[in-house]
C-alpha cells in the first residue's frame, strides 16, 4: 500500500447501444449525474476533469465536449482536459486523474469516457477508427481494425493450432453475461453455431466475433483515501494505473501479447499482487481472439493456453476468474472513448456486490486491462487499471 | 510472369510517394532506409534512423522477396478497395512491411509461405478517379 492512497469514491454509466435522439452532451451527462448522485459529492467538489473522448471534433461537434457535457451537470470553473488515446482514451484521462490525487496537487478530480458512435454517417465513423493505425503505409493500404484481429487470430493459430471454437465460446460467454447487464448494447441469445455460421469479416474473424460500435459515457469520481473513506461507506482502492506503448523497433510476434506482458508486469509489481490473486476480470475483447490473447498477455494462462481456460469454465461468471461479467465490449459495446471507464464502472459494481444478476462471488482484487491503436501491427497502447475493496 | 502492372508508367501516382521503384532489370523494388551507422532498416524512407538518430542515412533497396509473417482476407473494407481483398506483414530479411497480396485467390495462402514483390493497382484515388499503384506481394510458385 502506498502513502498516497487514492480510491474511486462513485461511478456512473449512461446506458450503451444506439443512443438515436439523445445528443451527446445528454447521455454523457447522465453517466456523470448519475456518478455524482450516488455519493455525497457536489458538483463543486470536483477540482479537476479529465475526459476520454476520440471523434467529436472529427465528426464536427465540439472540440470542448468535456466543457459542453460537464455544464450540464453544473461542474465548471475547472480545469477540462481532454484526452485521446484511441480505444484507451478513458482510462488513460482515469490514469491521468489518479495521478494528479496521488501527486497530491488535488483531492477530487472526475474522469470520463464519452463517444458518440451511431447516427454519422458509417464512413466518418470508420475514418474515425482507421485513424488508430498508420495511416501512411497500413491505413492507406486498406488494412481494417477487424484486420488487425484477423491477423493475429491467423498467425496464433498457425503457432499453437486451431482454437476457432473456442473464440466463439467467448463470444457467448459474453453475450450470456450481456444479457444480465441492462446496460449492455447488444442483448443477444446466441450458441457456437450462431457466432461459426456469421458473416465473414475478416478471416477467420466473423461478425458475432466482433464488438458493435455504440454510444455511451461513463463516468469515475475519484479522491484521496481518507476524504474518500469520509464520503462513501465503500471505498474501491486503485492498486496500480499502469500504460505503455508499443515498441515499434522490432519485428513483431502476432501471436503474443508483448505489450499486455509489460504492462501487466508492471502493474502486478504496483499492486503487489500476481494473476492468481485476480477474483474478476475485464479486457479489451473488441474481437474475441483479443480476449484469448489477453488472458495469456495478463499471465492467467501461458502462452498458447489461453484456450484452456475457455474448456475449464474458468473464465465463465461462476468460474475461478471471471472474466468480462459485464458482457465486455462484445456485448455491452464499444463506444470507443468510454469504453476504459465503463471498465472501471464495472470493477467498482462487482467489487461493491452491487452488479445484480452478473455478480461474481464475493470478489475482492479486479483488474481492467483496454487496448488502443496500433502501428505496424503492434499496439498503439494497452493500460492495466487493478482496483480493490481492502 | 510480369511484375509490374501494364497501366503503371513514369507518370502514375503513388500510394506512398517514393516506396517503390523500376530497377535496372525491369522489376520493382521496394525502397527503404539503412542507417551508416547501425545498420537499422526501415520502410518506407526517412530522414534520420529511428533507432539511433543518425542522420547518416541512405536509400536502401529491400529483398524483393520474403516470407509470410501473417495475413487475412477482408470481406468488408475501405472506399475505392473492392472486397474480399488480402493484406498482412512479410519479412524482407532485415525488415517487415505491410502488403496487400494479389494472386492469393488461385494459390491459398499460408502463414510461413514465400511471397515475391509486384507493382500493382492499389485503389482509385477517390478525388481524381485515377489508379493509385504500390507494392503488393504474391504468393511463389513452388519450386518442382
Amino acid at each position: 500500500m502506498t502513502e498516497n492512497e487514492v480510491a474511486v469514491i462513485n461511478v456512473g454509466q449512461s446506458d450503451f447501444g444506439e443512443l438515436e435522439g439523445q445528443r451527446v452532451t445528454e447521455f454523457g451527462s447522465r453517466a456523470v449525474r448519475e456518478a455524482l448522485l450516488s455519493s455525497s459529492v457536489e458538483p463543486d467538489d470536483i477540482e479537476e476533469a479529465y475526459i476520454g473522448n476520440v471523434a467529436t471534433t472529427a465528426q464536427d461537434q465540439t472540440s470542448v465536449i468535456g466543457q459542453a457535457i460537464l455544464r450540464e451537470v453544473g461542474v465548471t470553473g475547472i480545469p477540462v482536459i481532454r484526452v485521446e488515446n484511441a480505444c484507451a482514451s478513458s482510462t488513460c484521462a482515469f490514469q491521468e486523474a489518479y495521478k494528479r490525487v496521488q501527486s497530491g496537487e488535488s483531492d477530487i478530480v472526475l474522469a470520463m469516457g464519452v463517444e458518440k458512435m451511431t447516427g454519422v454517417p458509417t464512413e466518418v465513423t470508420l475514418k474515425d477508427m482507421a485513424g488508430a493505425a498508420d495511416a501512411e503505409v497500413e491505413g492507406a493500404m486498406g488494412m481494417t481494425f477487424m484486420g488487425l484481429y484477423g491477423m493475429r487470430a491467423n498467425a496464433y493459430m498457425n503457432q499453437f493450432g486451431n482454437v476457432r471454437e473456442e473464440l466463439a465460446d467467448i463470444a457467448v460467454k459474453n453475450h450470456d453475461n450481456g444479457l444480465k447487464n441492462p446496460r449492455a448494447h447488444l442483448q443477444l441469445n446466441v450458441d457456437r453455431d450462431d457466432i461459426l455460421e456469421s458473416r465473414p469479416i475478416s478471416d477467420p474473424i466473423r461478425l458475432l466475433d466482433a464488438c458493435p460500435m455504440s454510444d455511451g459515457a461513463a463516468a469515475a469520481v475519484i479522491a484521496r483515501g481518507e476524504i474518500a473513506e469520509e464520503l462513501v461507506e465503500e471505498p474501491i482502492y486503485v492498486d496500480a494505473a499502469e500504460m505503455l506503448s508499443g515498441n515499434y523497433l522490432e519485428e513483431v510476434e502476432f501471436w503474443r501479447e508483448e505489450l499486455d506482458e509489460r504492462v501487466a508486469q508492471k502493474a502486478y509489481s504496483e499492486a503487489g499482487i500476481g494473476p492468481d490473486d485476480l477474483d474478476v476480470v475485464e479486457v479489451h475483447d473488441a474481437a474475441t481472439i483479443g480476449e484469448l490473447m489477453h488472458y495469456e498477455g495478463l499471465g492467467l494462462a501461458d502462452r498458447g493456453e489461453g484456450a484452456s481456460l475457455v474448456r475449464s469454465g474458468d473464465v465463465m461468471l461462476d468460474g475461478r476468474t471471471p472474466v468480462n461479467p459485464s458482457g465486455g465490449l462484445k456485448s455491452r459495446g464499444h463506444p470507443v472513448g468510454a469504453t476504459g471507464v465503463a471498465q472501471i464502472c464495472e470493477l467498482v459494481w462487482q467489487l461493491r456486490g452491487e452488479a445484480g444478476a452478473r455478480q461474481v462471488e464475493n470478489p475482492s482484487i479486479g483488474l481492467a486491462q483496454n487496448s488502443g491503436g496500433a502501428l505496424v501491427g503492434e499496439g498503439g497502447v494497452s493500460t492495466v487499471t487493478i482496483l480493490s475493496n481492502r | 510472369m510480369r511484375q509490374v502492372h501494364p497501366d503503371y508508367n513514369e507518370s502514375s501516382g503513388l500510394v506512398v510517394d517514393g516506396s517503390i521503384r523500376i530497377a535496372a532489370d525491369d522489376n520493382p523494388v521496394l525502397i527503404g532506409t539503412e542507417c551508416s551507422e547501425c545498420e537499422y532498416v526501415v520502410f518506407p524512407s526517412r530522414p534520420f534512423c529511428r533507432n539511433c538518430l543518425s542522420d547518416n542515412v541512405s536509400d536502401v533497396e529491400l529483398a524483393r522477396t520474403g516470407h509470410l509473417e501473417t495475413y487475412t482476407v477482408a470481406h468488408t473494407g475501405q472506399d475505392g478497395i473492392e472486397p474480399p481483398y488480402a493484406f498482412g506483414f512479410v519479412n524482407l530479411e532485415n525488415v517487415q512491411v505491410y502488403s496487400r497480396f494479389t494472386e492469393w485467390k488461385e494459390r491459398s495462402l499460408e502463414v510461413g509461405d514465400q511471397v515475391e514483390l509486384v507493382l500493382e493497382k492499389i485503389k482509385t484515388d477517390p478525388e481524381t478517379g485515377e489508379p493509385l499503384f504500390g507494392h503488393m506481394f504474391r504468393p511463389m510458385e513452388e519450386e518442382q
